[in-house]
């Protein structure tokens, strides 16, 4: 067996400019199949670029992202849609498109251009937003949603996909505190139940140690470090990156390290 | 207790907004404005005709007044008017949803501009040579569309990228129409009607001329319009999803400006078509461009026709260009799209 085969997304040597700045600088990663990987980094470190270069929104100056062993800039837009979606932090959408349209998009990929929707699509609909909780939306239009409704929504849009990775840019950004642990858990839930690779960044340092398998650290465009949480989130890791002073203790009853930050180094 | 009953009266009533019955009926009642203002128009004029008349007219080829009247006038500029407002109305509609910009027209891809500088210069310099002005403006409408194209180009069109180089192009350009009608102010009467629009003469070539853009446009929107939902979720979302934004974006953009170039070549000029009729469409029927492409489409047939009817009847026998009509439409209907916002 080639190696190649668990490891679903496989990034070397990742270069990307936005005009003169340099925004990566020599990225590798591997992110192994059936498992959470969170990217966490202080802002301005190239975390949303990365995820951006991993999904192919954007091409790097050089290096190659190869998705299943082939690159995943020479894959059509829709081969690479039915394997991976994508959850990205700006949203826009006309408001009266309702639920049930918006989630439907999420069958786009899985269509000729020339067919209808089919009984499996609709099931498939039906079942993206019976696991995110929103069947009972369904006809209501985007402009009447809360924010966390509409994430969900936007959630249970790329689970139309059905996809093998879901790619997720700060997907708790605008939720309180209850809707953020609510869609980590559906995220978990996804990644053991359907055993689908999650790829996201998030700004919560503890909720990162608590969800993920393995997180990856970037600082001033460059891979800090890769590993389990426990590796990886360290009193030291805080203070080199994040230029703060914290407390770590492992919590036994959560089984990750929880961080509390004392002062700004 | 009170707000939560308001709020769900308000989603019924979205809900009913929303449903595809409303969807249909608002279409159906559409196709009924085209037929109505299709027989209006027919019907209307300095002959006294009856619906009879017509229909005998168009079916029965004999020597009548009757037939030449319906056959060599009346029928064809109707149907010209009706495709002209197909047009526009469809590339206005396609162009508001790939910029992602509501006052995005025609004239914003240098449409208006191009054909009004090559049609102004053929009506002015070369008058001996009027026929040339419908393929010289759509050449020139095409010519325009491209520069700003390649003006935005950077690895992808951007949105705001053409706006910006339409709106640069079209100044420039429209500083050349002004100093041709400067230098030649003798002749400016032949280009008035040009850059007004105006449907007079226009017969069965006409017809030809822009029927296959209007076909081949009618059916790529319709066809397609599930890509242009998805453009509108913004270019990442709509990517992931597995849409090639880039080729979309520049495809329809192409073919908003074949429809454009091909209306506005052969009647002039007609201005805020493309404007209101798809921002109308869109506050009756919502942004689903699967209803949106066929409502702007019906719209924009009934109101070219209907206003062309009323320019040529009501000064009668002088006739008013219809882009005077419908600018005078179009405006306060604009105003009071802008107070909404």
């Amino acid at each position: 067996m080639d190696i190649s085969s668990t490891l679903v997304i496989k990034a070397s040597n990742i270069v990307a400019r936005y005009k003169n700045k340099t925004v990566i600088e020599d990225i590798s990663l591997e992110i192994p199949e059936n498992k959470i990987v969170s990217i966490i980094g202080p802002n301005g470190s190239g975390k949303t670029t990365l995820l951006k270069v991993l999904s192919r929104n954007f091409k790097p100056g050089s290096g190659h992202v190869l998705l299943n062993g082939r690159d995943i800039f020479t894959i059509p837009y829709k081969s690479v849609a039915k394997q991976m979606a994508v959850l990205s932090q700006s949203h826009s959408s006309p408001g009266d498109f309702t639920v049930r349209q918006l989630v439907s998009f999420g069958r786009y990929a899985h269509r000729e251009w020339w067919k209808a929707m089919t009984e499996k699509d609709y099931n498939i609909v039906e079942w993206a937003m019976e696991v995110t909780e929103i069947l009972h939306l369904s006809n209501r239009k985007i402009s009447t949603l809360s924010g966390g409704e509409l994430q969900r929504a936007r959630m249970a849009m790329c689970l139309a996909q059905k996809p093998k990775i879901l790619i997720l840019d700060e997907p708790t950004t605008f939720l309180d505190i209850c809707h953020q642990l609510e869609l980590l858990e559906l995220i978990y839930s996804l990644n053991k139940k359907e055993g689908i690779t999650v790829v996201m960044v998030l700004h919560d340092i503890n909720q990162a140690a608590r969800y993920s398998d393995e997180i990856i650290v970037i600082k001033d465009g460059r891979k800090y470090m890769q590993g389990s949480p426990q590796k990886v989130i360290t009193s030291n890791m805080l203070k080199e990156v994040f230029n703060v002073f914290a407390y770590v203790s492992n919590e036994e009853y959560l089984g990750c390290p929880v961080f509390y930050p004392v002062k700004m180094a | 207790m009170v707000s939560w009953m308001k709020r769900d009266k308000e989603i019924k009533r979205d809900d009913l907004r929303t449903s595809s019955l409303w969807k249909f009926l608002v279409i159906v009642t559409f196709v009924f404005l085209v037929v109505f203002a299709f027989i209006m128009s027919n019907l209307m004029g300095s002959m006294k005709l009856s619906v009879s008349d017509i229909i005998k007219a168009i079916m029965v080829a004999d020597g009548t007044p009757q037939r030449l009247v319906i056959w060599n006038v009346r029928l064809p500029r109707t149907i010209v008017a009706a495709l002209v407002g197909i047009n526009l109305a469809l590339s206005g509609a396609i162009l508001q949803g790939v910029m992602r910009n509501p006052l995005a027209d025609p004239g914003i891809i240098g449409i208006s501009a191009g054909a009004g500088i090559a049609g102004i210069f053929i009506l002015i310099v070369l008058p001996q040579y009027q026929s040339l002005v419908p393929p010289f403006a759509f050449i020139g409408a095409m010519l325009a569309a491209m520069m700003i194209y390649v003006l935005a180009w950077k690895g992808g069109i951007q949105p705001l990228r053409v706006v910006l180089a339409g709106v640069a192009v079209s100044a420039f350009l429209g500083a050349g129409i002004s100093a041709l009608l400067v230098f030649f102010s003798d002749r400016v009467h032949g280009a008035l009607m040009f850059m007004n629009g105006g449907l007079s003469a226009r017969s069965w070539p006409q017809v030809s001329m822009i029927l296959p853009y209007t076909v081949f446009g009618m059916a790529v929107s319709f066809l397609f319009a599930e890509k242009l939902n998805i453009l509108m979720l913004g270019d990442d979302t709509a990517r992931g999803l597995g849409l090639n934004v880039e080729a979309v974006r520049l495809g329809f953009t192409a073919i908003a400006a074949l429809l454009a170039a091909s209306a506005v070549s052969v009647v002039g000029l007609l201005g805020f078509v493309g404007l209101i009729i798809p921002h109308s469409a869109r506050l009756i029927i919502g942004s689903d461009y699967k209803y949106l492409f066929p409502a702007s489409a019906l719209l924009g047939a009934s109101l070219v026709m209907s206003s062309d009817t009323f320019a040529r009847t009501v000064f009668s026998p002088v006739e008013i260009p219809v882009g005077i009509v419908m600018a005078v439409c179009g405006v306060p209907f604009f105003l009071y799209l802008l107070r909404r916002e």
